[in-house]
């Protein structure tokens, strides 16, 4: 088994197919990132097809230094600037397909489900600053250090932040649960 | 005991790897008495692991495939008692097959007299049967593309998974999936049979159903409309909605399940 | 109140990582801050509860779209690498073997399309922009159509045959290719599909004189019965002539005969 740094290397030296290999690592949780989002499945399918496009097409300025997902998250957070700047609004604006297979694993107790949606929701109003921190330390399980490069801020910066984060998403829940 | 000895001469130049398989019997009766003779032959893929495919043209008789856990594809053929006006038959029916690129295509003597297949297959395997006469046509626990064929008698499909594309003019189909490929298009037919479809829960797809003199049976799942664009069909939605299926008979019911 | 650099130190006492002693540290300077223990706790079980957000699995169509990117990416790339024993690497093989050449010949024709339309009529570039570009779609969408027709799969074909349906209408060379299809290709289902497609397109009197004569080149009572049917539905006299001849055929299936001779008593 290759090393995610082996393989960039490789792609970047032209073994293009050897991408499919960190296609099939990285889809899933660069999907559940951009879908932490948007909420937007088709959207985050969308950003992670394009993620991966521009990893092609920015492999040879790939260095091989320090993780290869922090180079890949960066990518993907100028990714979803990008998109929101193109459209004047942000990707992760519109609250649609809630998807049924996940609704059923929470269907089990009513007022949980009830409880996620209220959170999806509260989510969706946090500024996609504090989401943005939020869902990379608490969801896609980064750490302080990596979050600070992937930013570009320091440390210290990024755990305020995701504390802030944290309170105002307390308070719209506390809200939208009235 | 040489079979396929032409197909191997045609394909020789290929650079790709042909396999001709050569009957390895196992169990093979060659006295005149009954019970009839069977002969099985295994097909080893070329790229083993990998999805497969398995084709067979067969004339007189069923075909019946399972999924398993193996790698082989293996091969029974068994001549059916043999019927009124077919002439002598050899002690065992004739058998061949030839593997390419992982797809295997099946050769019998089916086209003179009534042989019965029986197949194990890998999991993964796309299948293209079919079938006209003396036969039914039964797949289980394979993965993949179906595209099945039986003139003259039924098509049984359970816990299959991929997409389906089934045809019969005088036999029933009753299809079990235990999951849909996204996107791709279904489509089963009949002239006289009834089509009866099992599909999992969050299955989204859009039917097009259409019976004559039949009647559509369905749960309260699917919601039924008429098409809007003036043909006979009626449009059936399974959650989302989502890619076509064709689903038509004259004379028999459709069931929705 | 000045909280803002103390907001990061509360991440450091949540950390279970964090030493006890640094913890009771950062515990008083927390307090001292004007935090209190009750919404600090609090803060962090709400926390701890967002792990319970459901997030879904990405869909199949992520991985057509990225492995249709790669292939094409590859192709660009000049190279050849395909490795056995590697799925990803059988299946964009796989399609560049089918498809590629097929979409490159698409691409370059419609190409050749937009330079020689512009060549060709210099003085109606602004006006035809919009047109331009809704025939190079149009054409795009043809040319996946004939690659998709031409696939193994029934499933990839039967897609071909209901994205015509989507078109409002059909030039010369669709037409003829759906004619084909009708006639020749190897599934019914697939036939089947296309005289549904077809009979979108019943205004065009070419279409109309093509699934009349298509009548007796069918075998499968299937097909013969939905033709029988879209003349009945579309009331077409003329197509009389070729019923009456399909009801002659002494092998034609008896419930389709019924079917047909209602018909025609019909017209």
């Amino acid at each position: 088994m290759h090393s995610d740094i082996e393989l960039m290397v490789q792609v970047r030296e032209g073994e293009i197919d050897k991408l499919a290999l960190l296609f099939e690592r990285y889809k899933k949780p660069m999907f559940a990132y951009f879908y932490r989002f948007s909420g937007s499945r088709e959207t985050s399918e969308d950003l992670v097809q394009t993620l991966f496009y521009r990893v092609l097409k920015y492999r040879k300025k790939y260095s091989g230094d320090g993780k290869f997902s922090t180079w890949l998250y960066r990518i993907a957070r100028n990714l979803a600037i990008d998109h929101y700047h193109r459209d004047g609004r942000l990707p992760w604006d519109t609250l649609e397909d809630q998807p049924a297979d996940v609704d059923e694993q929470a269907d089990r107790l009513l007022v949980r489900n009830e409880e996620m949606s209220l959170l999806r929701q509260a989510m969706q109003q946090l500024t996609p600053q504090e989401r943005e921190v939020l869902v990379l330390s608490r969801f896609q399980g980064l750490t302080y250090k990596e979050i600070g490069q992937i930013c570009d801020c320091p440390e210290g910066t990024v755990k305020a932040r995701v504390f802030r984060a944290i309170q105002s998403l307390k308070g719209i829940y506390s809200i939208l649960e009235g | 005991m040489r079979y396929g000895t032409g197909l191997a001469m045609s394909s020789a130049c290929c650079k790709t790897a042909v396999c001709i398989v050569l009957s390895i019997s196992c169990g093979v009766t060659w006295g005149q008495s009954s019970p009839p003779a069977k002969k099985t032959i295994s097909i080893h893929l070329s790229q083993p692991g990998q999805s497969g495919r398995l084709r067979i043209h067969h004339y007189k008789g069923s075909i019946t495939v399972n999924g398993y856990d193996g790698s082989l594809v293996m091969v029974t053929a068994a001549y059916r008692e043999r019927g009124a006006g077919e002439g002598e038959r050899k002690p065992g029916p004739e058998l061949s097959a030839v593997e390419r690129n992982n797809e295997v295509t099946v050769y019998s003597d089916s086209e003179r007299y009534t042989v019965d297949l029986d197949i194990l297959v890998p999991r993964n395997m796309d299948l293209h049967l079919q079938t006209y006469d003396n036969g039914v046509i039964e797949v289980a626990n394979v993965q993949g593309e179906l595209e099945i064929n039986n003139t003259n008698g039924p098509v049984t499909l359970i816990n299959v998974s991929g997409a389906a594309v089934v045809s019969t003019v005088d036999g029933n189909i009753l299809v079990k999936f235990a999951g849909v490929t996204a996107g791709a298009p279904m489509a089963f037919t009949s002239i006289t049979g009834d089509i009866d479809l099992t599909f999992p829960e969050h299955v989204d797809m859009l039917l097009k159903m259409n019976t004559d003199y039949g009647d559509i049976f369905h749960d309260t799942r699917l919601t039924v409309a008429p098409d809007k664009s003036g043909t006979s069909m009626k449009i059936g939605v399974l959650n989302r909605g989502g890619t076509e299926t064709l689903i038509k008979t004259l004379n028999g019911n459709i069931y929705i399940r | 109140m000045k909280r803002d650099p103390i907001e990061a130190l509360v991440m450091d006492y949540w950390d279970d990582a964090t030493p006890p002693e640094r913890k009771r540290e950062l515990k008083q300077e927390l307090l001292a801050a004007g935090y209190t223990e009750a919404e600090l706790n609090d803060l962090k079980r709400f926390l701890i509860s967002l792990d319970d957000m459901p997030v879904p699995e990405p869909g199949e169509e992520l991985d057509r779209a990225f492995y249709r990117m790669l292939a094409e990416e590859t192709a660009k790339a000049g190279r050849k690498t395909a490795r056995n024993g590697n799925k990803p690497a059988l299946f964009w093989k796989r399609i560049e073997q089918q498809l590629m050449p097929k979409l490159g010949y698409a691409f370059a024709l419609v190409f050749l399309g937009w330079v020689l339309g512009t060549w060709v009529t210099p003085g109606a570039v602004g006006g035809s922009r919009m047109e331009r570009m809704a025939a190079e779609i149009s054409e795009m969408k043809e040319m996946v159509m004939l690659a998709q027709l031409q696939q193994d799969s029934p499933s990839e074909r039967l897609k071909a045959v209901t994205l015509a349906e989507e078109w409002t209408d059909a030039d010369a060379k669709i037409v003829t290719v759906l004619m084909r299809t009708l006639d020749s290709d190897p599934n019914v289902n697939v036939r089947l599909a296309t005289v549904e497609t077809l009979s979108r397109f019943t205004d065009n009197p070419v279409v109309r004189r093509g699934l009349i004569e298509s009548i007796n080149r069918q075998q499968s009572p299937l097909v013969q019965l939905a033709l029988a049917e879209l003349m009945g539905r579309l009331q077409e006299e003329s197509a009389k002539p070729e019923l009456n001849r399909l009801l002659e055929n002494k092998e034609l299936n008896y419930a389709v005969r019924d079917r047909v001779s209602h018909v025609v008593s019909m017209l």
